[in-house]
C-alpha cells in the first residue's frame, strides 16, 4: 500500500457536520452551500440527554414456543443499551419499561407498538419531526418528537421469536432509525437488509458510531476520529448528488458519507490509519427517504455511474494508493470524476455459507448462514454470493470475478450455478493466510466495466460455532451449562439477557453462569456466543432451554404515587414477591415525561428511585413498570403527574462539588445544590441528609452551598431541603467513600516539602494518603497513577506508613516551578486534589 | 430446520415475501384505479397519507366507487413522519392494488406495501402491462430465509386471470 502525502487540516468536528452520513435530510436553500438540515432530537428538550424508549403493554398478541414478553423486554432494553454506549454520541439512550398507548406526553420519546399490520408486512421504523426548523448553538435542525418501532403482534413469524439474535440486531436498527439514522451502505447495523452483517459480538459498527456521533456530537468525537472531505463530479463536471464515499481498509468496518447536490462530501468519524477511499453509486433498490428542497420536494440522487476508487481508478488494486486519516485531522481533495452509465450492473449483493449443503436438495439444506463465517482450518472455504448482477439461469454474468481486500484469504477460483430455487448464485472457493485473524473481510466483485465492494462481506473463524447441549440448576441459583466450542471469553445469554459467567472451562466445555432472575414458570432460550460473533443458534439443533420455576405474583406500592410537574423526587418502592437486584431492575412510570434518574436496590423487596418530571409534564396518570431480570411488576395508572406547585422548594439531586476536578459527593465535601425555591426571605434554608442537618454554608433561592454530613454511609442518602415556609420532596443522593486525601510531601530525607524546602524535578517524593487502600491486602503500584500539574507519574512504591496512612513514592516529572496540583488515582478513581512546591 | 443465524438484521420495512397468489388470498380487496387526491391524518400516534383511489375495477370485494388507501407517514400539526422503505402513491397513477383493511384500525393498506401495488402502464400489442420494481428491505420467504426479491411485470389481463384462479382455488371451485 503506498501513501498519498496530503495536507493534514485542523478539523473542528464538534459542529454539527452537514454533509456527513444518511440522515432525514433537507435542504434549505436552493443554491450552493444548500445548508444541509437534518431531523435529530433536540438534546435540550431531553432529561439527562436521554432519549427514552417504552413499549406499549399490549404486547405481540401471538409467540412461539418458549418465547415471552419478558424476552422481547429484554432485547429492546439491551437494543437501548447498544445505543446508549456509543460514547462519541452525547445522546444517551434508555429504555423505559411499559406505557399505555393514548398515555399524552410531552417530551421527546420513543415507542415500540405491537399491533396488526398488513399481510407481508413484519415491521417498519421511522421518526416524528417537528415541520418547523429550530436554531440552536450547533446549528439548525428539525426536532424529533417522537420515533416509532410498529412490529407485528404475531411473533410466531420473524423477525420472532425475539429471543434469537436477529430479533434483537432488528431492534438495534430500527431503534437506529428511530434516533435519526437512514440507511447506509457499509454493511453496519444501519446497513439495507441485504448487505448487513453486524452480529451480537458487533452490534454497532464503525459507521454507527460515526453516523449517531455526527448527529450528536460529544466533546471527544473530534479528538478521536478523523476526517476526508472532497467532491465527486460526473466527468462532464457536473456535481453528484447521494453518491455514497466509503473510507475501507483491510481489518477494519468501513465508513461512510453521501454527497450534498454540490457533489461535496466530508466522511467523520473515521478510526486514524490509511485508508482506500471510493465512489459508487446508490443501488436502485436503496430505500431512503430523499432529502427535500426549501419546498419540501424530494430531490433525488444524481444517477448511475461508474465506482471509482481514489485517485480515478474503476477496478481495485491493493497498489493503489491509501489515504492516511489522522485523528483531529481532515484528509482534504479527495475528488472524483466519475464516468456516468445507464444503469448499476452489480448491487445488494448477499454472501452465504452453507453448512452441510446438499446441492441436490438446497431447498432442505441445513444452515444458511448470512453473513457467512469460514473456517480458516479447513483446505477450501466456501462461500456463496447472491444478488443482482450476479448471473442468469445458473450462469454467472461474464467476466464476473471476485477477490478480498486484504491478505487474509484469497480467492482461487468462482463460479456461478443455479441454487434450485430459481436464483444464481456465485461461488468463491479461498484459501486463508497463515495466521490469518478471525473477524469480518471485504470482497471486491468485478465486472469488466464495473466493480462493487461489499465491506465485511464475510467472516474469517478460527474456531468452530458454540453450541450448548445441556443447563443444569445448581443448588446456589446458578447454572451450569455443557456444551461445545466455548472459549474464555463466551458468553452466554437467556432470552436475550446477558448472563453473569462465572467460570468456562473449554476443554471440558462447561460452563457456570448466574442467570437473571427470571419471570414465573418461563422457559428461557439460552445461547452462547463467542467473540468472532459466532453463536449457538448456528447449530441447527433446536436450541437449549432453561426453565424457571413457578413464583406467585410480585406487587409493588409506591411513596409517593403522585408528583407535581415541575419537581425532582425521590419514589420509595417495596415489593412482595419481588427480587430487585441491583443492575438487573428497571424502573418505568410509562410516560417520556417522568424521567428516572437512578435506581437503587435496597434489598430484593425495596428500592428507590430518583425521578425528574419537568414543568411541561402533562398532568396525566401514567403506567408504573418494574423489571428484575424477566421479572416483572406492573401497575397500569400506577402513577399520577399533578398540577405544578409554583412555591415547592424543588432540589435536584445532582449536587456539584466544589473541590476542583472532584465529581463524587462524599461526607464532608462542599457541595452546590441548585433547584428552585431553595430559600425564602433571606432565611438559609435547613437541609437534612438521612435525617442529620449540614451546615448551610449560604444559599438563595436557585443554589445552597453546604457541607455534607459527616458520618454518612455510601449509598443513598434522602435529601430534604425545608425553607421554613414549604418543604421538598425527598431525593436521593449517592454518596461515596471519603476519597483518598493527601495529607503531606516528604523528601527523602522525611522531611516535609514545602517552599522552605521545595522538590525538584527528578527528586524521588513521597506522598502519604489517608482513606486510601487495604493495608493488609496490600496495594499493587500498577493500580496507583499520579498527575502532577497535568503530568503523569508512575507510582515507584505503595505501602503502609501508618495506621490508616499509605506512602506512595514517585520521580518528580519535568514540571514548572511553584505550587502545582497533584492527584492521586487509584484504579482511575481519583484523590482529592493536593498540592507539591517545586523548585527552580 | 433452517436459520439464519446472525442474518437478518431487519431494515426500515420488514417483509415477508408473498407469492402472486399469497397476495390474491390475503388481500381483503383488490381493485384497479387512479389516485385522484391524498391527504393526511393520524391515528393514535402515526400519521398516514391517504390516498383518494377511483376504483376503475374491482377484483376482489365489494364494488366501491372510490377507495381509502392509506399508508404509513406524511406531514400534519406541523409535525412530519417518515419511514424508510415505505412507498408513496402519485396521483394520477393507474395502479392495480392488493389490499387489507386492518380489524383494529380500520386502515386500508397495500398489502406487503410494494408488494401490493402495481402499476399499469401503457399497451402493448398483447395488452396493457402490470408492473412493480423489486425491494431492498428485508424480505424473508415462508421459511424464514432472507431473500431477494425480484421485479414483477405481466400482463394485467394475465395477472386478472391469475387473480380468479387463485380467488377460486381458495373457494375450493378449482
Amino acid at each position: 500500500m503506498r501513501y498519498r502525502l496530503q495536507i493534514l487540516v485542523l478539523a473542528v468536528l464538534a459542529a454539527a457536520h452537514a454533509n456527513a452520513y444518511y440522515f432525514w435530510t433537507h435542504y434549505t436553500l436552493r443554491g450552493a452551500p444548500y445548508n444541509p438540515v437534518q431531523e435529530k432530537y433536540d438534546l435540550t428538550a431531553l432529561p439527562n440527554n436521554t432519549v427514552t424508549f417504552y413499549v406499549t403493554d399490549t404486547g405481540p398478541s401471538f409467540y412461539s414456543g418458549n418465547d415471552s414478553f419478558a424476552a422481547v423486554i429484554s432485547q429492546v432494553r439491551q437494543a437501548a443499551q447498544a445505543w446508549n454506549s456509543v460514547a462519541t454520541s452525547n445522546l444517551r439512550v434508555a429504555f423505559g419499561g411499559l406505557y399505555s398507548a393514548g398515555t399524552p406526553q410531552n417530551t421527546p420519546g420513543g415507542q415500540v407498538i405491537f399491533e396488526p399490520l398488513p399481510p407481508g408486512i413484519l415491521g417498519y421504523g421511522g421518526v416524528s419531526a417537528k415541520a418547523n426548523i429550530s436554531a440552536s448553538p450547533n446549528g439548525n435542525f428539525f426536532p424529533i418528537v417522537t420515533s416509532f418501532m410498529e412490529l407485528t403482534t404475531n411473533l410466531t413469524q420473524l423477525p420472532g421469536p425475539s429471543y434469537t439474535d436477529y430479533f434483537f440486531l432488528d431492534v438495534v436498527h430500527e431503534m437506529g432509525h428511530a434516533l435519526g439514522l437512514q440507511h447506509t451502505f457499509t454493511s453496519s447495523a444501519m446497513s439495507q437488509a441485504t448487505t448487513r452483517s453486524t452480529s451480537l459480538a458487533r452490534i454497532i459498527d464503525a459507521d454507527d458510531v460515526a453516523g449517531i456521533s455526527v448527529l450528536y456530537p460529544a466533546a471527544s468525537f473530534g479528538s478521536q476520529f478523523g476526517s476526508i472531505s472532497g467532491r465527486v463530479l460526473f466527468n462532464n463536471g457536473q456535481p453528484v448528488h447521494l453518491a455514497s464515499v466509503v473510507a475501507i481498509r483491510s481489518g477494519a468496518s468501513a465508513v461512510s458519507a453521501f454527497t450534498n447536490p454540490d457533489g461535496t462530501y466530508r466522511i467523520d468519524g473515521i478510526p486514524p490509519g490509511s485508508y482506500f477511499v471510493y465512489a459508487h453509486p446508490l443501488p436502485p433498490t436503496a430505500n431512503v427517504v430523499s432529502p427535500s428542497d426549501p419546498s419540501g420536494n424530494p430531490v433525488a440522487p444524481s444517477g448511475a455511474f461508474t465506482t471509482l476508487f481514489y485517485p480515478g481508478v474503476p477496478n481495485f488494486s491493493p497498489s493503489l494508493p491509501a489515504v492516511q486519516v489522522n485523528a483531529g485531522a481532515v484528509a482534504p481533495n479527495i475528488n472524483f470524476s466519475v464516468a456516468p452509465r445507464a444503469s448499476i450492473p452489480l448491487y445488494d449483493v448477499q454472501v452465504a455459507a452453507y453448512v452441510n449443503f446438499n446441492y441436490n436438495d438446497p431447498d432442505v439444506s441445513a444452515n444458511y448462514l448470512a453473513p457467512a463465517y469460514l473456517y480458516e482450518n479447513t483446505t477450501v472455504g466456501t462461500a456463496s454470493a447472491i444478488g443482482q448482477g450476479l448471473g442468469t439461469n445458473g450462469i454467472a454474468t461474464p467476466g464476473l470475478a471476485a477477490q478480498v481486500l486484504g491478505a487474509a484469504a484469497n480467492i482461487y477460483s468462482y463460479t456461478g450455478y443455479p441454487d434450485g430455487l430459481g436464483d444464481t448464485r456465485f461461488a468463491m472457493y479461498m484459501t486463508f493466510g497463515l495466521g490469518a485473524p478471525s473477524g469480518p473481510q471485504h470482497l471486491v466483485f468485478m465486472l469488466p466495466d464495473y466493480t462493487y465492494i461489499l465491506p465485511n462481506g464475510f467472516n474469517i473463524t478460527t474456531t468452530n460455532a458454540p453450541s450448548i447441549n445441556n443447563i443444569f440448576p445448581n443448588a446456589d441459583g446458578s447454572i451450569s451449562m455443557t456444551g461445545a466450542n466455548f472459549a474464555p471469553d463466551t458468553r452466554f445469554f437467556l432470552d436475550g439477557a446477558s448472563l453473569t459467567t462465572r467460570s468456562v472451562d473449554p476443554v471440558n466445555g462447561i460452563a457456570v453462569a448466574i442467570p437473571p432472575t427470571g419471570a414465573s414458570g418461563q422457559t428461557a432460550t439460552a445461547m452462547a456466543l463467542n467473540d468472532d460473533g459466532q453463536n449457538s443458534f448456528f447449530s441447527p439443533n433446536a436450541p437449549a432451554t432453561y426453565s424457571y420455576p413457578a413464583a406467585a405474583q410480585s406487587v409493588v406500592t409506591l411513596n409517593p404515587s403522585s408528583v407535581p410537574a415541575g419537581v425532582e423526587a425521590m419514589i420509595d418502592i417495596t415489593g412482595v414477591n419481588t427480587n430487585f437486584a441491583q443492575g438487573q431492575t428497571t424502573v418505568g412510570f410509562g410516560s417520556s415525561d417522568v424521567f428516572v434518574r437512578q435506581v437503587w436496590v435496597l434489598t430484593p423487596t425495596h428500592l428507590q428511585a430518583d425521578v425528574y418530571v419537568p414543568a411541561t409534564a402533562v398532568q396525566t396518570f401514567t403506567e408504573v413498570s418494574i423489571f428484575s431480570g424477566f421479572q416483572s411488576a406492573v401497575q397500569p395508572f400506577g402513577f399520577q403527574i399533578t398540577a405544578p406547585n409554583p412555591r415547592l422548594p424543588v432540589a435536584s439531586p445532582l449536587l456539584v462539588n466544589t473541590a476542583a476536578g472532584q465529581t463524587a459527593i462524599y461526607p464532608g465535601a462542599t457541595v452546590n445544590v441548585f433547584g428552585t425555591n431553595l430559600a425564602q426571605g433571606g432565611t438559609l434554608p435547613v437541609v437534612t441528609f438521612n435525617g442529620t442537618q449540614a451546615l448551610v454554608l449560604s444559599a438563595s433561592a436557585t443554589q445552597i452551598n453546604l457541607q455534607v454530613p459527616a458520618g454518612l454511609q455510601p449509598g443513598p442518602a434522602t435529601m430534604v431541603v425545608s425553607t421554613g415556609v414549604a418543604t421538598s420532596l425527598p431525593v436521593d443522593v449517592n454518596i461515596i467513600a471519603i476519597p483518598t486525601t493527601i495529607t503531606g510531601v516528604l523528601n527523602t530525607s522525611g522531611v516535609s516539602i514545602d517552599s522552605g524546602h521545595p522538590a525538584r524535578v527528578g527528586d524521588i517524593v513521597t506522598f502519604l494518603v489517608s482513606n486510601f487502600g487495604d493495608p493488609v491486602a496490600g496495594v499493587a503500584s500498577s493500580r496507583v497513577q499520579l498527575s502532577i500539574n497535568g503530568t503523569t507519574a508512575p507510582a515507584l512504591l505503595v505501602a503502609p506508613y501508618a495506621t490508616g496512612v499509605f506512602q506512595i513514592q514517585t520521580i518528580l516529572p519535568l514540571i514548572a516551578p511553584g505550587t502545582q496540583p497533584v492527584t492521586i488515582y487509584l484504579d482511575g478513581r481519583i484523590s482529592v486534589q493536593g498540592t507539591i512546591f517545586v523548585g527552580q | 430446520m433452517c436459520l439464519i443465524p446472525g442474518a437478518a438484521p431487519l431494515s426500515g420495512v420488514t417483509m415477508q415475501q408473498l407469492s402472486m397468489d399469497d397476495l390474491a388470498v390475503k388481500s381483503t380487496a383488490i381493485i384497479r384505479g387512479h389516485v385522484i387526491d391524498s391527504y393526511t391524518a393520524t391515528s393514535g400516534p402515526a400519521i398516514y397519507t391517504h390516498y383518494h383511489v377511483a376504483v376503475t375495477e374491482t377484483w376482489k370485494g365489494a364494488a366501491v366507487a372510490t377507495m381509502d388507501v392509506a399508508l404509513p407517514g406524511g406531514t400534519t400539526g406541523g409535525v412530519r413522519q417518515s419511514y424508510p422503505g415505505v412507498p408513496q402513491l402519485s396521483t394520477g397513477t393507474d395502479y392495480v392494488l392488493y389490499l387489507w383493511t386492518s380489524p383494529s384500525s380500520g386502515i386500508t393498506f397495500p398489502t406487503g406495501f410494494d408488494q401490493g401495488i402495481f402499476t399499469v402502464t401503457g399497451s402493448t400489442p398483447a395488452g396493457l402491462l402490470t408492473s412493480r420494481s423489486a425491494t431492498s428491505e428485508l424480505m424473508l420467504d415462508a421459511k424464514g430465509r432472507p431473500v431477494q426479491d425480484r421485479p414483477v411485470s405481466m400482463h394485467l389481463a394475465d395477472m386478472k386471470s391469475q387473480v380468479a384462479t387463485a380467488l377460486a382455488r381458495q373457494a375450493g371451485l378449482k
